[in-house]
């Protein structure tokens, strides 16, 4: 099928559904980007008239400059373990779910219903947490845990998986539920027929038919983890120092607390290119991996 | 049909160990969800004296609905659960209507146009929606020029200060009465 052009009157059809969503879209996303590209080669500091180009050197300065690196660096160890952990335990869950455990509803319930609070608010949550109620723990039992996990940079960054775990597993879970629940019965029969025990079913059937769940799954956590701001803002504010920094909150603080706008934007570009790159590769290699029944 | 095989067959097996400990281990999973979310409702009960004073587990002394009441007034609740009502409703009326209509469109019709529409539109899901305001962005700029101004003013002082004067060691010699012998 060769590029055709859109002739016909199911074409023009199908052409009048689609623009309502494409113009909103440009509207509301492309053009702003655009601007942000725009400003990223400029030198502008957020409200006086003048803008000055300076070509790529906002570019060149995202290598030299150790805070950026040290906010990729954070993202990156912190996008990699929330999609290990995410991932693994929302698998877990689902399958002891669908199991046939009674109250499997309730369990559901309970589990998803801290993605139903904001971030902020959950970092919010998880502050008082660590800083009241967990030491408060230690009182009661004598014992001498340390729980204040956002007081120094080596464990802020388990503070924030915990807390960031605790609020999307029930979502991811749900995902794998539906998933499960649509892996036809009769694959499943088949192969305990065949003699298969529960793992060996585990990984042969049940893992290749969740396969479009798995692409979802890890798409959805690793460009939600890139993405991660609320939380740092309601809980650490960057870290003790800068250790929990993330690349969206350094964005911010330079952007507007450090009036450079332009450099700001080159790091929103940066970030973006980042994200489409590694959604792509994972998409690519996700697909592959599905089978439609 | 499949659904209500399946669902035969498992509530039908015996129910072995495996089946208890796997509903002991998700009870104290879906506990443990739960706690921080139960903490939160217990603190809002509580006085500012329980909070800071009593245990964190501690459920408070009295249900008063005191601090519900001072939020209602802080957040303007009335107003502005009316307001993010209004959002919610229209955002999800035209989202359900333009995604859906766009998302059939593109699933239907396998032209090119519709391919590239679709990246293009999972593109737009990777940006990170940065909603500035205007205003706001005004008024933190100005408040960090004036910071400015102020800090530049005091360093300048500062610099003027060393600049026109200068550190001298002064000898003094006091006087000092001593006794003689008479």
């Amino acid at each position: 099928m060769g590029r055709k052009k859109l002739t016909g009157s199911m074409d023009r059809q199908y052409l009048l559904l689609v623009l309502p969503g494409l113009i909103v879209f440009t509207i509301g996303i492309i053009i702003p980007m655009f601007l942000g590209l725009f400003y990223s080669i400029t030198d502008r500091d957020g409200m006086s008239a003048q803008k000055t180009f300076v070509g790529l050197k906002n570019y060149l300065d995202l290598f030299r400059d150790s805070a950026t690196r040290d906010a990729w660096w954070f993202t990156i160890r912190f996008t990699v373990w929330n999609t290990i952990l995410q991932n693994v335990f929302a698998l877990l869950f689902a399958v002891a779910l669908d199991s046939g455990i009674r109250a499997q509803k309730l369990y559901r319930t309970a589990l998803f219903i801290p993605c139903l609070i904001s971030a902020l608010i959950v970092g919010f949550i998880w502050l008082r947490m660590y800083s009241n109620v967990l030491p408060s723990i230690n009182e009661m039992l004598g014992t001498e845990i340390n729980f204040l996990l956002f007081g120094s940079k080596d464990t802020v960054l388990t503070g924030l998986l915990i807390a960031n775990n605790w609020q999307w597993i029930g979502y991811w879970m749900m995902i794998y539920l539906a998933g499960l629940q649509s892996i036809p019965a009769d694959l499943h029969e088949a192969a305990k027929i065949d003699g298969a025990g529960p793992v060996k079913r585990f990984f042969n059937v049940t893992c290749p038919m969740l396969a479009p769940s798995f692409t979802v799954c890890i798409v959805g956590i690793t460009t939600g983890s890139l993405k991660v701001y609320d939380l740092l803002v309601a809980s650490t504010r960057g870290g003790p120092g800068r250790a929990s920094t993330s690349i969206i909150y350094q964005t911010y603080t330079t952007a507007i607390n450090g009036r450079q706008f332009g450099y700001g934007s080159a790091m929103s570009i940066s970030l973006v290119i980042v994200l489409l790159l590694v959604a792509l590769v994972q998409v690519k290699i996700l697909k592959k991996r599905e089978i439609q029944v | 049909m499949s659904t209500t095989k399946k669902l035969q067959s498992k509530a039908s097996r015996k129910k072995k160990w495996g089946d208890i400990t796997l509903q002991v281990v998700m009870t104290i999973v879906a506990i443990l969800f739960l706690v921080p979310v139960f903490i939160i409702f217990n603190y809002s009960f509580k006085t500012k004296k329980e909070l800071y004073l009593g245990n964190a587990f501690a459920l408070p002394q009295s249900v008063n609905f005191d601090n519900y009441a001072a939020a209602y007034k802080k957040l303007n609740l009335g107003t502005t659960f009316f307001n993010t009502l209004l959002y919610t409703v229209i955002s999800v009326l035209i989202l359900a209507l333009v995604c859906g209509m766009t998302a059939w469109a593109i699933a239907r019709c396998k032209r090119r146009f519709f391919q590239f529409s679709y990246i293009y539109f999972i593109v737009g899901y990777l940006i990170p929606y940065e909603d500035w305001s205007l205003s706001e962005l005004q008024e933190r700029t100005a408040l960090v020029q004036e910071f400015d101004r102020l800090a530049d003013a005091i360093v300048s002082a500062g610099i003027e200060t060393a600049e026109t004067h200068e550190v001298v060691e002064e000898i003094f010699y006091e006087p000092v009465s001593k006794k003689c012998f008479a």
